[in-house]
């Protein structure tokens, strides 16, 4: 915009040129509804085009052509703001593009956004200066629309994680009191209490292992981002093998076959990404058919920006409608009494890849196993160097 | 466009309220509810073979599961909060007190508690959840009191503010200043099960409701010399839907 | 009377468990009963209550003043923290070990309590093994391992 006015005010240098010049400026963009102002900066005088004096509500003949007329319309909080960049453009030659409120002829306060550009004799002085005028009070209400909504969404959204950490937190202790005592009653009295009383402390030790792992896994989802969340350069290898460490109760159980390709260095919070890993071997080893032996393959692939890590399984598979609605929290597919699992393992996953930058998906068929994918960014040279 | 996005990311938001509360009431009650009936089971058919003193085992595990059912309740309140929030609309909140007498009687009955009405107006908001905040603040001026005292109850209201503010003073034990805000919070207590039964989430409902309406709530008070819970609700509350 | 390890010092060792949780408080006593050193444990159930024991023992010879204490942060009214500050700052008091005994493993409460000076902190275990198994290592430094100062000295000091 600023080149077009440096050109025309090379040309309409005489005064009556002047008014002439600024109607076929503004005809050339009466589609787009510019207002225009032409500032001689010598006398103080300002001339507005129609489209200007129409946009604060003016009828042609009614605003005086004079400086005073802008400023004074200004609103209080933007004035000093856009004087002061006026005056740098005028000294320092800085773009000039601003956004401000104005006073309407009938009170009402309305956002503009302005540009323009100045003309400097030999010496350096600014003599004149033009510029365009648009209305953008409709675009300005909309945003502060949507950022009131953001802030909404954004403390609702740590409520949320907060509430659900607090609440998870706070439900642990009575839980642990009732799976301790009733752990206690068995060691002392066992011997001591009929059947019926045995397999009454073995349903109560059950429902509370139950909650606990549906409590803790609410917690994990509400910690993701939370807490701690530094991320290195680290090891793939090493997670993963801590990974495979925190499971080998369940691989030893299930008889499970784990195998995987060579893991690159990785960029993330170990921590997390270790979590991320069990929690998907830990599902392939699951949700198998009655006596068949898991089998996991971890692959890995260097794509031009990402690593992509693969899962596979020999399960049981998974229904091609429920395929994104797995990774939904609190989200499961069966009863606790076939398979075990709180419904939170793959948002929990899925917040974890979210929180790396990341995506996560899946592919399978009733029967035919699962493949599970994930995407993480690959270190950078000078974060390889850190570690 | 872009608060259509917003707006998108907002009901996901309520929709993941749903599914907690889903998981909290499926998943969750299930195995509290097989913990405290075979507990109880426990206690009163198997009870006898424990000696005396390590009775309180058995009392520890009902109680806590006991406790848990409380916790969870109060849970999915939250929860509810969020996913059966009605649309606004004239209440008479004398007809409301009138609701909450009836649906306290037990407990009005058994304490005795004295509760006195002054003139009640008409607000803009969510009947349902304007009377579940009444229960919550008349609830706990009648369970916080001296051993013995019969509760006295004040409700009234004043226009201030282009607001209506509610007031409800009690008789009752008083919270120290320094414990104003903690009262608030989840699951927080400033008091022992033995001492006082509850479960530490009515206020953070309260507040919670009052959030909603675009309102706000505070309490004035000292130790042992009664409380004032005062609530805000803004005559014309204008409220993003979330 | 000299400093020495509680295990030599032979008397009970004095034990103030600052804890809301009456489970809790009953599987830490069941714990320390099969202590070698016998424990006497006085339980507090708020911070207020633990701070009037303390007076009394600091003004009254007849009541033990604790060996060692261990707190929990999640107190009804006075927090446990709140706890730790006093006690920590009191002449007379501060020389008692505390150890926070405490469910949370947050960083910030963690930090906390080692800025309010406290002599450790310990994660309440899930499991009842491994809630024994916690005493016992508690035992085995505090009571075995540590030299505690003589309390009749330390009386005498302040």
């Amino acid at each position: 915009m600023g080149r077009i006015f440096a050109r025309f005010l090379s040309r309409s240098a005489t005064k009556s040129a002047l008014k002439d010049s600024i109607e076929c400026l503004e005809l050339g963009w009466k589609g787009v509804g510019f207002g225009i102002w032409d500032w001689n900066i010598l006398t103080n005088e300002m001339t507005f085009s129609d489209r200007f004096k129409t946009l604060l509500g003016y009828a042609p003949g009614e605003l005086p052509q004079h400086y005073e007329q802008w400023v004074k319309r200004l609103h209080p909080d933007d004035k000093q703001q856009t004087l002061s960049a006026l005056q740098t453009h005028l000294k320092h030659r800085k773009q000039y593009n601003i956004e401000y409120r104005m006073l309407t002829k009938s009170g009402q306060w309305r956002w503009f956004h302005t540009t323009g550009q100045a003309a400097w004799d030999k010496k350096g002085n600014a003599t004149r200066m033009v510029g365009s005028l648009a209305d953008i009070t409709e675009r300005k209400h909309n945003e502060r629309e949507r950022e009131l909504i953001m802030e909404k969404l954004l403390e609702s959204n740590t409520e949320l994680e907060r509430f659900a950490y607090v609440a998870s937190h706070d439900m642990q202790e009575p839980i642990r009191m009732v799976t301790n005592f009733s752990e206690i009653i068995c060691k002392d009295y066992n011997s001591l209490l009929d059947e019926e009383g045995k397999e009454c402390l073995r349903l109560i030790a059950d429902s509370g292992k139950r909650m606990h792992s549906i409590i803790d896994d609410l917690l994990d989802y509400s910690r993701i981002g939370n807490e701690d969340n530094h991320m290195i350069s680290c090891d793939g290898e090493n997670v993963l093998e801590g990974a495979l460490e925190n499971l080998c109760g369940l691989i030893t159980s299930h008889n499970a076959q784990i195998s995987y390709d060579p893991f690159p260095p990785i960029y993330g919070n170990p921590v997390q990404i270790m979590r991320l890993i069990q929690n998907l071997v830990a599902n392939g080893i699951k949700y198998q058919p009655s006596g068949n032996r898991p089998h996991i393959h971890i692959g890995f692939m260097n794509q031009p920006e990402q690593w992509c890590i693969s899962i596979r399984d020999n399960g049981i598979g998974i229904n091609e409608k429920f395929i994104e609605q797995i990774f939904q929290p609190f989200r499961r597919l069966h009863a606790w009494e076939q398979y075990e699992g709180t419904g939170l393992g793959l948002s929990i996953c899925k917040k974890i890849v979210e929180n790396h930058g990341g995506r996560i998906w899946a592919t399978s068929a009733p029967g035919e196993g699962s493949l599970f994918y994930f995407t993480l960014c690959k270190p950078q040279p000078k974060q390889l160097e850190a570690a | 466009m872009e608060n259509q996005a917003a707006h998108n990311d907002a009901s996901q938001l309520a929709s993941e309220f749903k599914e907690y509360a889903y998981s909290v009431s499926h998943d969750l009650s299930a195995p509290v509810r097989a913990m405290v009936e075979f507990s109880k089971i426990l206690a009163s058919e198997h009870g006898d073979i424990i000696n005396p003193e390590r009775k309180e085992y058995l009392t520890l595990i009902v109680d806590n599961g006991q406790k848990l059912q409380r916790m969870m309740e109060g849970l999915l309140q939250y929860s509810r909060l969020n996913t059966m929030a009605k649309p606004f609309t004239d209440v008479d909140v004398g007809l409301i007190l009138q609701d909450c007498k009836m649906i306290m009687q037990p407990e009005i009955l058994s304490s005795r508690a004295e509760i006195t009405i002054g003139d009640m107006p008409i607000v803009y908001a969510d009947p349902d959840q304007l009377k579940q905040l009444f229960i919550i603040l008349l609830t706990n001026a009648i369970v916080y009191q001296p051993e013995g005292q019969t509760p006295k109850i004040e409700i009234s209201a004043e226009e201030k503010d282009a607001a209506w503010e509610f007031s409800i003073a009690d008789n009752g034990i008083g919270i120290a200043p320094k414990f104003h805000k903690k009262i608030f919070g989840i699951f927080q207590r400033l008091h022992t099960d033995e001492e006082y039964t509850g479960v530490g989430m009515g206020l953070k409902l309260a507040h919670k409701i009052l959030q909603r309406h675009a309102g706000d709530i505070w309490c004035e008070s000292m130790s042992n010399n009664g409380t004032v819970f005062h609530f805000r609700l803004p005559i014309s509350p204008k409220m993003i839907q979330l | 009377m000299t400093a020495d390890t509680l295990t030599n010092k032979k008397r009970p060792a004095h034990l103030l468990v600052v804890e809301d949780n009456h489970g809790d408080i009953v599987l830490m006593k069941r714990a320390f009963a099969e202590a070698h050193l016998s424990t006497q444990i006085t339980a507090a159930t708020t911070g207020e209550e633990a701070l009037a024991i303390l007076r009394k023992a600091e003004e009254n010879a007849d009541h033990p003043m604790p060996d060692i204490i261990l707190l929990d942060l999640n107190l009804p009214q006075m927090s446990g923290h709140q706890v730790l500050e006093i006690v920590k700052s009191d002449n007379k008091l501060k020389h008692i070990p505390i150890v926070v005994f405490s469910s949370s493993r947050a960083d910030s409460d963690v930090m906390q309590s080692y800025d309010l000076h406290a002599n450790g902190y310990i994660v309440k275990p899930l499991g009842l093994d491994h809630f024994n198994d916690v005493i016992r290592k508690l035992e085995q430094f505090w009571f075995m391992l540590a030299v505690m100062p003589d309390t009749h000295t330390a009386r005498k000091a302040s």
